[in-house]
């Protein structure tokens, strides 16, 4: 099935399934709305104990307002329910400490994640809070393809990685945003240093 | 004891504590006692390999491939008088059980007459199946088999290591099923194989050979799925007229891989070999269209239908793996995804949720993380966290100046440290920092595990310190949970040592001086392991030398010195020589351990491979006062069966059991005293 071909839709523009299955409708944070089957839900451990607490039936899923996502935009969202009805029905696969870990990119997933990196992050992070394990294992390992061939310097343009003298500025920054005095009192220290002083106190 | 009378949970436990010979040996007696034994599911048995060679077969089996069964011709010169009768279907021959000391040592042994081995062997298996087959498999190795190969089993791997005659292998393929899978070894063919044998019918075909024209006939004649050959030189041409076979549509269609390794010097024209098969080079979208895991094609071929194969060749090898797509489909998809852009802003990897980040870490490869771990502290600290602890071990290969890093399951290489000197574009490679000093780094297609992937160059008098960078960094990443062992091959001068090794293997074929060994083991921790083999030492160890201190020692050598030395400064714990004729030296050891001063941790020592005269075999028990074992005492603390011929004594009490024969010398250090052991005994009696 191709991208394209999936059956998530957005309620302007597609019709409602003719299927006796239950459809579950769910909003993004930009007020986009999906309408998901409750076999591709099973895919996402987070939005399955959702929708089971809330034990909707069929009438309820039409007429209540759609469940929403706050931290999910459309487009992630779009993407994330694509790929969960393709891989609807497939087993959730369990980490049981079995190694190495192979993960293989299927073609599906390869085109669905075929987009620019602000977004793959974005998807990494709402597959991570939706607990999708399997989108989670395949939007990682495109991640971690990224760094072969590459040297350190190269590896840290790709994955924006700070130095230990970046990472001790940002750390000083933080601790000065935290106490103002911080800066005052390390200026006066190095002061007394240069004029010759042993001790602070 | 009648086991058929005990509660079926009791008969099955009995059942499940027993060897697999013993089952074996019971199946025999009755339909119901077989029936009995199959009921009792043995599901950890997963394997029973099968191995013959001229006069010998092999039963092995379990995780460790324990020999269960041996079959030996009955003219092999041990005590008949041990052998007992035993009915093999219509067949009566004799048994007799070994002691084992090592898994590979034979256990039970049966003893077949000329000409029957391969019916008794037909007849163990189909026994061994009728009681396990239902939830283990069986592949048979043969090996040198030269007069005729045993069909009961399709083999899954043959090695001849001389000629074998073309006949033989065609008459095994005669009376066989088609096989779907060979791993076949072969120096050299007398005669040639029929063009439509059904060797060139087997869908997976592995072949190391050296004789070329059964590689030339191979590659005319196959008409499988997926073909490796291995160890072939000159058939450059016939890579060709095998490419021009699959692109005519006319043979090979169910055709899917090819992946030839040449002997040095390898290809002799590559050029030619891409015009005349006509390979285009690949654009990186389209190497990567189709693929799931990372591509080493660098270019492909087409079928006349339109189907691809993407193939890389290099002096080395060639690889060609056929797809399910046409060139038209794979440059359309080539160009989508060219058009689209993928990475053209950073991924911020440390402000992915700690799941995902270890998620990513978890699937890098080790060399990644390698480098990664040298951009900063915090770095090196997220990937510690990430528990990698399928390593196991590390293991550091060094000939000369050259390291290879390795680990993993199949030990692939994973760093490989190499002079700048060495022959290689350098326009490939990149400057890296390694802890302050400048070199240079570079991947590699890594065909193979042992081939190498990440490349680090540097300058002669600094790779050795580079190595120690290299390995400092892997400790601080893996180094709770790995181990590190290190294996060096023919270095005379200074060997490299890393404090965190603990096993230590050393091939020396020439003279090595003995300060260079001592310096060796005072420069790294006290080893668990040790494994050396010499040719010939020059000078002599001290006797404080902390080699002798290493728990486990290997001693491969013939040089008597040597070992006399060893034998008189050993301190560890267990000690395996072989290949040195044993004299007064071991009557002097076993002095030593009866004193009670010394080796008070001492618990195994092995002599194998050595000669011992009959008449130094009883000066030997004499002078150190060996006691015979009776056949209860033998028993004595020993789970399984024993071998053990006699006994000595410490000063203290504690008893050492012995063997020795006319070629093998042990000595096992038991947990009991003397009096413990006869006391017991004596009221078992």
């Amino acid at each position: 099935m191709s991208v394209e071909n999936a059956p998530v839709v957005d309620v302007d523009e597609a019709a409602i399934p003719v299927e006796k299955k239950m459809y579950y409708r769910f909003e993004s944070n930009d007020k986009k709305e999906f309408r998901v089957s409750e076999l591709a839900i099973q895919q996402s451990e987070t939005l399955n104990r959702l929708v089971e607490a809330m034990g909707y039936t069929s009438e309820d899923v039409e007429n209540k307002p759609a469940i929403a996502i706050e931290n999910i935009d459309g487009k992630t969202l779009k993407l994330v329910f694509q790929w969960c009805e393709h891989h609807k029905g497939e087993a959730i696969p369990v980490d049981d400490g079995s190694v190495p870990k192979i993960v293989e990119i299927p073609e599906f997933d390869a085109k669905l994640m075929d987009i620019d990196n602000g977004l793959l992050f974005k998807l990494i992070w709402a597959a991570d809070y939706l607990n999708i394990v399997q989108l989670l294992n395949v939007s990682c390992k495109k991640v971690a393809n990224m760094a072969q061939g590459k040297t350190p310097a190269q590896l840290r343009r790709v994955y924006l990685l700070p130095s230990d003298e970046e990472d001790e500025a940002a750390k000083r920054a933080a601790q000065e945003a935290q106490d103002p005095r911080a800066r005052e009192v390390e200026e006066e220290f190095e002061e007394r240093k240069r004029q010759g002083g042993n001790s602070f106190f | 004891m009648k086991v058929l009378r005990l509660p079926y949970l009791a008969q099955k436990e009995v059942l499940k504590e027993m060897e697999y010979e013993e089952l074996f040996l019971i199946s025999l007696v009755s339909k119901r006692s077989m029936r009995m034994i199959q009921s009792v599911k043995r599901k950890e048995l997963t394997k029973i390999d099968i191995l013959t060679s001229e006069k010998l077969y092999n039963f092995c089996a379990g995780s460790d491939k324990r020999t269960i069964v041996t079959l030996h011709h009955e003219s092999r010169p041990t005590d008949i008088t041990l052998r007992k009768e035993i009915s093999l279907g219509n067949l009566v021959c004799s048994m007799e059980y070994k002691e084992q000391l090592l898994p590979h040592h034979p256990s039970l042994v049966i003893y077949y007459r000329l000409l029957e081995m391969d019916t008794i062997a037909a007849m163990v298996y189909n026994q061994l199946d009728v009681l396990f087959g239902s939830y283990a498999t069986f592949s048979l190795n043969v090996q040198s088999r030269f007069d005729v190969i045993p069909t009961f089993l399709k083999s899954s791997r043959m090695s001849f290591w001389g000629s074998l005659n073309a006949n033989v292998l065609e008459d095994y393929f005669m009376n066989v099923q088609e096989q779907e899978y060979l791993h076949i070894t072969i120096r050299g063919l007398i005669g040639d194989l029929s063009s439509n044998s059904r060797l060139y019918s087997i869908t997976g075909l592995v072949m190391e050979t050296w004789h070329a024209s059964l590689a030339t006939a191979v590659l005319s004649n196959f008409k499988g799925r997926r073909l490796i050959l291995k160890n072939v030189s000159g058939i450059d041409n016939e890579i060709c007229q095998f490419i021009a076979r699959w692109k005519s549509c006319l043979e090979l269609e169910n055709f899917e891989y090819l992946s030839v390794f040449m002997d040095p010097p390898g290809f002799a024209n590559i050029d030619e070999i891409k015009r005349i098969a006509g390979f285009k080079d690949l654009t990186p979208e389209a190497k990567a269209f189709g693929q799931i895991v990372r591509s080493i094609h660098s270019s492909y071929v087409v079928r006349d239908d339109g189907i691809v194969a993407k193939t890389h060749i290099n002096r080395r090898g060639i690889s060609m793996n056929v797809r399910q797509f046409t060139e038209e489909q794979m440059l359309k998809g080539a160009e989508v995804v060219k058009g689209q852009s993928s990475f053209k802003t950073a991924m911020k990897l440390l402000r992915f949720p700690y799941l995902a980040q270890k998620e990513i870490f978890k699937q890098m490869m080790y060399e990644e993380l390698f480098l990664m771990s040298l951009i900063s502290k915090r770095l090196m600290r997220t990937i510690q966290s990430v528990k990698r602890k399928e390593m196991a071990s590390i293991e550091i290969l060094t000939l000369g100046h050259i390291y290879n890093f390795c680990a993993g399951v199949n030990k692939r290489t994973f760093v490989t440290l190499e002079q700048e000197s060495c022959p290689s574009d350098k326009a490939l490679r990149k400057t890296i920092l390694l802890r302050g000093f400048a070199c240079s780094m570079e991947y590699k297609q890594q065909l193979l595990p042992r081939d190498p992937s990440l490349v680090i160059y540097s300058r002669f008098p600094i790779t050795d310190l580079i190595s120690t960078i290299v390995c400092y960094q892997l400790n601080a990443l893996f180094g709770n949970y790995v181990t590190f062992e290190i294996s060096i091959n023919d270095r005379y001068n200074v060997l490299p040592t890393f404090l965190n090794v603990t096993r230590s293997t050393m091939v020396f074929s020439e003279a090595i001086n003995a300060h260079v060994l001592e310096d060796y083991f005072m420069n790294v921790q006290e080893q668990e392991h040790s494994d050396i083999t010499f040719n010939e030492l020059v000078g002599n160890l001290s006797p404080i030398s902390r080699l002798y201190s290493s728990k486990v020692l290997r001693i491969k050598s013939n040089y008597r010195l040597l070992v006399n030395n060893v034998l008189s400064n050993f301190k560890g714990k267990e000690l395996y020589i072989n290949g040195s004729p044993i004299d007064d030296e071991i009557c002097q050891f076993i002095e030593r351990w009866k004193s009670s001063q010394e080796l008070k941790d001492f618990e195994l020592l092995q002599f194998i491979n050595a000669w011992i005269d009959f008449e130094k075999v009883n000066e030997i028990k004499q002078r150190s006062g060996f006691k015979d074992l009776t056949p209860e005492l033998k028993a004595f603390g020993q789970g399984g069966r024993s071998n053990y011929t006699s006994y000595i004594v410490r000063d203290d009490g504690i008893v050492a059991k012995i063997h020795i024969n006319n070629h093998m010398f042990l000595l096992h250090v038991q947990s009991f005293t003397e009096e413990q052991m006869l006391k017991e005994t004596e009221v078992t009696n």
